[in-house]
């Protein structure tokens, strides 16, 4: 058996430190976590980069001032270059999947036929990937949920007096005590995050995990990566203590995620030559409806996320108008606070109405249109990331039709009001369906009107069999640089059309399987 | 109604004459704020509070704007709605520290615009300083820039609203008033 790996803290480094191993994995959210795990257990040390710091159970207590602050980038509200969209992203060990409402779903068969038909994907049809799917469904013990709480109560009424689809949300959990706080790190290791599976898994084989520690640039000779610089982080996981780090390893993989990887491949000058690096990345963009009802919903209380409805996803097929999955989001007085944009008694008014509520969420299920090409990442002067995501027409008749749906089922369900997560919407709603419908037929799409946010990144260095459409092949290989691999959802040729989670599990799990035994292949003849 | 319409034509007006005196581009707006950085020695702080990102202007600015955000959320006694103030204040001052440094220089730009008496002025339209300024001035300058037609001053109106509301909400000294109990004990 290999040696027990190690956790290091880049804020406890004192000295320069240089470390090498078999393959470096930068970042330890959904990809990074399954890379390290199945690498470690074919006997190839796994130098493991995490910008966030190493938080667990016992750091998790139930408080969002507490998690917004330490577990996600720029306190739960990275915003894209013109701040119309805030995306929610984890900086912690344990990436997102740390502080995810652990809603797993099966990437559908529509987006993998896309991929094959469109992206000229290999290995993609959903035969193919079904066993992989399950392979992680069995490691993260996912299974439906069938606990409504009264939040997501009001989505499953809704849509069955309307009579359309929706069903239970499969969830990665363990012993779940239906505790209601998932986005703010589970406090008693319920959640079968990568923080307590896949990345231990691959500590106790060997890995070692660099956590407060920033990945700067690859340093690249000719085609291949010939190292990693990096920082150590100070405990806010933003500002540098000082201490470099530099780790040297035959195998790189990329695995932070749609906006830090091509800002990581920008930084370090990566071969670009058709200017594919962060171009097509998606954001399921998302919009919300809040219902005020009649009977307490207490929406912090109970599983988040529990029932879905698909019944909008393929509105007009595949590739025609933006179709949306409909979910429940949880609200807690942090989130509900941020998200009510109006001020003074109106805002107190509306933050005492919070057990009422019932939050609708729908998310756009960008990138399988020629209208629909997503957002672009580039560097800023200091090389941190920038998204850019323009709304077009495209994405708002997808709004505008978002905002409909979810009203018309939020009466449906007996809402005693429903208003609009939009700037001009009275921030009590309007009183029935045909009100509240012509109000929202009205309402302008502009940004920074409109209150848009996304959970899911995914994009930007895109897959495909053609180097002039893409930046990695179906096997996550980079086609330059011959030792890099970006295995997570970065990858990914367009949104999922659902939480994307599993889909980076059961992509990742069967690439890097095939790049362990790539690397044991090499490593056995040159031994 | 006059006295309704008036203060708003003159938000349009002193956003359009910012503009116009900022100069060539839009964005040039919040920048402005970079080379107007406070000439004052950072003298007078509250002793209570240890601030790492806000300056003691800044806690002038916020002391004034806070009671009006939050209107109708604090405590209405003069001595707790302080503490509460207070609160806010070093709650704003703590997660300035976790964003990157991109974000808090933004944040920096906008409390050097509001701490600058002529860009106060013209910009968020209040004439006085700040500790003078009435409530209903703080309310024609939050509902100015949150209604604005120019995109940055919505986002800055945003990211102020997000500031100051995220800070009181994260304190279970905002709870009860909402029905929010805190989170469950874990037996």
């Amino acid at each position: 058996m290999a040696n027990k790996g190690q956790i290091i803290h880049g804020y406890q480094l004192d000295q320069n430190q240089t470390l090498s191993g078999d393959v470096i994995v930068i970042g330890s959210g959904a990809g990074g976590g399954v890379t390290a795990e199945i690498l470690s257990k074919t006997g190839l040390k796994v130098i493991l980069i995490e910008e966030g710091g190493y938080k667990t159970a016992k750091d998790f207590h139930m408080s969002e001032a507490e998690a917004y602050t330490t577990l996600y980038y720029d306190v739960a509200s990275r915003k894209t270059k013109d701040k119309a969209i805030t995306v929610l992203q984890g900086r912690t060990v344990g990436g997102s999947t740390t502080v995810n409402w652990v809603s797993c779903f099966r990437t559908p068969p529509e987006t993998l036929s896309h991929w094959t038909k469109v992206h000229g994907l290999k290995g993609f049809t959903a035969d193919e990937m079904t066993p992989w799917f399950e392979q992680m469904e069995k490691r993260l013990n996912v299974a439906p949920w069938l606990f409504r709480n009264a939040n997501n109560d009001v989505l499953y009424r809704g849509a069955k007096k309307l009579g359309w689809h929706v069903d239970a949300i499969p969830r990665n959990v363990k012993a779940c005590r239906n505790l209601g706080y998932c986005g703010v790190g589970c406090p008693v290791d319920a959640k079968q995050s990568m923080l307590v599976t896949t990345i231990p898994a691959a500590i106790e084989s060997g890995a070692v995990l660099l956590a407060n520690v920033r990945a700067v640039a690859l340093d690249i000779k000719g085609d291949r990566v010939i190292g990693v610089n990096a920082i150590a982080l100070q405990e806010n996981c933003v500002d540098p203590t000082g201490i470099k780090i530099r780790v040297e390893a035959p195998r790189v993989v990329l695995a932070g995620g749609g906006i830090n990887n091509p800002a990581l491949l920008l930084r370090s000058k990566a071969p670009d030559p058709y200017g594919r690096i962060g171009s097509r990345t998606f954001l399921h963009v998302t919009n919300a409806s809040i219902a005020i009802m009649p009977e307490k919903t207490n929406p912090f209380d109970g599983a988040p996320q529990s029932v879905y409805s698909n019944q909008f996803l393929y509105r007009d097929g595949v590739a025609g108008k933006l179709g949306y999955k409909i979910e429940i989001a949880p609200l807690h007085p942090v989130s509900t606070a941020v998200g009510t944009l109006s001020f003074g008694q109106t805002h107190a008014d509306s933050m005492a109405r919070l057990p009422y509520l019932s939050p609708a969420i729908a998310l756009m299920r960008d990138g399988f249109n020629a209208d629909s090409a997503g957002g672009t990442v580039t560097i800023a002067d200091d090389g941190s990331p920038v998204l850019d995501y323009p709304l077009d027409d495209y994405v708002w008749d997808g709004i505008r039709h978002a905002y409909l749906s979810m009203a018309e089922c939020q009466f449906a369900a007996g809402a005693s009001r429903v208003a609009p997560a939009h700037m001009d919407a009275p921030a009590d709603g309007y009183a029935s369906w045909s009100e509240t419908k012509k109000a929202i037929e009205s309402l302008p799409a502009k940004k920074l009107h409109a209150q848009l946010f996304s959970a899911h990144v995914m994009g930007g260095c895109g897959m495909g069999e053609d180097p002039k459409m893409s930046v990695v092949n179906s096997q996550g290989k980079h086609h330059q640089l011959a030792n890099l691999w970006i295995l997570d959802g970065s990858i990914f040729p367009t949104s999922i059309g659902a939480n994307p989670s599993l889909s980076i599990y059961g992509m990742v799990a069967r690439q890097a399987t095939a790049l362990a035994q790539t690397a044991n292949g090499k490593k056995a003849a040159t031994a | 109604m006059s006295r309704h319409i008036s203060p708003s034509n003159r938000a349009v007006d002193t956003e359009r004459r910012a503009f116009l005196k900022v100069g060539i581009a839009g964005s040039a707006l919040l920048y402005a704020g970079r080379w107007l950085a406070p000439a004052r020695a950072a003298d007078g702080a509250d002793p209570n509070f240890r601030l790492k990102n806000l300056t003691p202007d800044d806690v002038v600015v916020l002391s004034r704007v806070i009671p009006v955000m939050l209107h109708g959320a604090l405590p209405p006694e003069e001595a707790p709605l302080k503490t509460a103030i207070g609160e806010v204040i070093y709650g704003v001052d703590l997660t300035i520290g976790y964003q990157p440094p991109g974000v808090r220089k933004e944040i920096r730009d906008l409390f050097n615009l509001l701490n600058n008496s002529a860009m106060r002025a013209l910009v968020a339209g209040i004439w006085k300083p700040w500790d003078k300024a009435t409530n209903e001035d703080i309310q024609e300058f939050l509902s100015g820039w949150r209604d604005s037609r120019f995109d940055l001053l919505r986002s800055a109106y945003i990211g102020l609203n997000n500031l100051i509301v995220g800070s009181w909400y994260g304190n279970p000294r905002s709870w009860s008033r909402i029905g929010y109990s805190g989170p469950p004990k874990l037996a």
